[in-house]
């Protein structure tokens, strides 16, 4: 059976309250894995293909990139949206300054309401809120 | 891309980019740079911010442009923070307002700033432009 992306989102609102920071930017990572992989596969649906280039970059920012660029205006929302948390990730991954703790939740609340404005676009029925 | 359409949404891209169409030169990148200061709190190297400027030409304006939006819906005294963000994906560049601790709905606040600019002008941005707020002391 396919893994299925949300267990990273649920990782990650495990991981929320633990202490070691190494978790905390795990957590930013995983939340962002979950809402790439799953908008990947919906996006093609609507006619994104991957293999045409949008603009410098890789295949993160060709994704969001496609998105923002669209007529209709939530695919231009779920793409800053995800943009948004590809940013946040790059933080939790590359930069030593900041502590990663607030970003932790705000993470969380931004792909969840990624995933209900997806859940819309896609007309299927909204992820289950968090345990 | 050219052809094809939705399966489920009959909305073609607003446009087919291509990457931008010139380069600045690295001395007006910088100069840029020294403008955008004005406005914003630098945390990364001018060098990187104008490596992103030269690289998309669209940012600067967007920058400049959202200074308003930014005022009218944060608050005159909020401080504009501008950091570059540096990946294998290339930089993006990422602005955060600063707010109060106590400050009420911020995910609120900025759902209106993107709401009211913010989408109606992203398509300009090459992915490579991202607005989110921090809490802190806010000043």
């Amino acid at each position: 059976m396919a893994f299925d992306w949300r267990e990273f989102l649920l990782l990650a609102h495990e991981l929320r309250h633990e202490r070691e920071e190494s978790k905390q930017r795990t957590a930013i990572g995983r939340a962002y894995y979950y809402v790439y992989n799953v908008a990947l596969t919906e996006i093609q649906r609507l006619g994104y293909d991957p293999r045409t280039r949008m603009g410098a970059g890789g295949v993160h920012k060709n994704l969001w990139g496609w998105c923002v660029q669209h007529s209709n205006d939530d695919i231009v929302a779920l793409g800053d949206s995800g943009n948004t948390l590809h940013a946040l990730r790059i933080r939790a991954d590359y930069k030593l300054q900041q502590s990663p703790a607030q970003d932790v939740q705000k993470q969380l609340d931004e792909a969840r309401d990624f995933e209900l404005l997806l859940a819309q676009i896609i007309k299927r029925p909204a992820p289950p809120p968090f345990p | 891309m050219a052809g094809r359409r939705s399966l489920t949404l009959d909305v073609p891209p607003r446009s087919i980019p291509g990457q931008s169409q010139h380069r600045l030169s690295s001395r007006h990148a910088h100069e840029q740079v020294r403008q955008l200061h004005r406005n914003y709190k630098l945390l990364s190297e001018g060098d990187i911010i104008a490596e992103a400027l030269q690289q998309f030409p669209t940012l600067y304006a967007l920058l400049a442009e959202a200074v308003e939006p930014l005022r009218l819906t944060f608050g005159n005294d909020k401080l504009r923070q501008l950091e570059a963000l540096e990946s294998d994906e290339g930089i993006i560049l990422r602005v955060t307002v600063q707010l109060a601790a106590d400050t009420k709905s911020p995910a609120e606040l900025m759902r209106s700033f993107k709401r009211n600019w913010w989408l109606k002008n992203c398509s300009r941005s090459e992915a490579s432009l991202v607005f989110d707020y921090e809490m802190g002391d806010g000043l």
